[in-house]
């Protein structure tokens, strides 16, 4: 990939482990001065990485998250939407609490980013704005109804947003990881996995650099064609 | 900011992020943002409200709303001239102190 210009700024949300510390470091070593967030401090340092604490399904931190990005940066070229949360259960036996935390961290955390994001890359026009979906939408998988749906409203807010912010030169793509061992599936049963990863075209587990090839693909500067595109891992 | 500082940041604003267009040399409270014979058509508007909202955010740091659901809802509109804009974000601004005073 080519070299962004040494100022640029890449935003990862949910960074402290698994995909968004993954993408975080790739984008580091790609050129980027990347910030993350996550709800908690972390326990790794990383040269041109810098975290801050917030929780993106709160608007209030999700605007001082931008402030200090715009006082300390000055830009943002890239915001990656990566912060989500999944709770397996059948809908008849899911709490309406469980609901409300997962579409308040996956879909209204991403629309506060997407949002604020795009205010700070329109002055240039320019920006590339990445948000994480999942094979189990495609797939309509049984018991992941919250989660499925959280991240079909975000496929759709993609969409939408890429036809809002074209204008603005600004991109607006999604990824959708098949499984991969992150902490996001400790809880989920093996032989649930391997259900999944059946119905995919390619019969494997993803990897974390899975992820990071069609991440890295929508924000090269050679990709501001694309936008409001959905890209499934594993043939989902 | 007082209320002559917001009319003073607004029509700066205008005057940013309308450059290479054209726009009335003069620009005061009167000058209609919104709607016929005005400045600016819904993209630009879009433009200047949230460009406003940063140099607020910047200045004062408080981080208001100005394109919230109390705005949309009004019956008239505050984004109908630089004057009104003012007196919405005057009003955002006080509700946002009293806010933080109750916390």
């Amino acid at each position: 990939m080519a070299s962004p210009s040494p100022e640029a700024v890449a935003l990862v949300t949910g960074s402290s482990r698994g995909i968004g510390k993954h993408l975080a470091r790739r984008l580091v070593e790609t050129g980027y001065r990347v910030v993350g967030c996550g709800r908690e401090a972390i326990d790794w340092t990383l040269e041109g990485y810098t975290h801050i604490q917030a929780n993106v399904a709160e608007e209030a931190q999700v605007m001082k998250l931008f402030r200090q990005i715009r006082q300390q940066f000055g830009r943002l070229d890239v915001a990656i939407n990566n912060a989500g949360i999944a709770s397996m259960n059948l809908t008849m036996l899911m709490p309406g609490a469980t609901v409300a935390r997962i579409m308040n961290v996956n879909f209204l955390g991403t629309f506060l980013v997407c949002r604020e994001a795009a205010k700070m890359m329109r002055p240039r026009n320019h920006g590339r704005i990445v948000n994480l979906s999942t094979v189990a939408a495609p797939l309509r998988l049984k018991g992941e109804v919250a989660y499925a749906a959280s991240k079909s409203a975000v496929e759709t807010l993609t969409r939408i947003l890429a036809k809002e912010l074209g204008t603005f030169g600004i991109t607006v793509n999604a990824v959708g990881p098949a499984p991969i061992p992150t902490d996001l599936l400790r809880s989920v049963p093996e032989d649930k996995i391997r259900d999944i990863i059946d119905q995919l075209a390619i019969k494997r587990a993803g990897t974390l650099d899975d992820v990071w090839n069609v991440v890295e693909f929508f924000v090269r500067p050679q990709s501001g064609y694309i936008t409001g595109q959905v890209i499934y891992l594993g043939g989902a | 900011m007082d209320r002559s500082e917001i009319v003073k940041l607004i029509c700066q604003t205008i005057r940013e992020v309308s450059i290479g267009q054209a726009i009335p040399e003069d620009i005061d409270e009167a000058t209609r943002l919104f709607g016929g014979n005005a400045v600016f058509d819904s993209l630009g508007l879009v433009t200047l409200v949230t460009e406003l909202e940063t140099q607020i955010d910047d200045r004062c740091g408080s981080s208001i709303l100005i394109a919230s659901e109390k705005a949309m809802s009004q019956q008239r509109s505050p984004f109908r001239s630089v004057g009104t804009l003012a007196d919405y974000v005057m009003q955002l601004l006080g509700d946002e102190a009293d806010g933080v005073a109750q916390s």
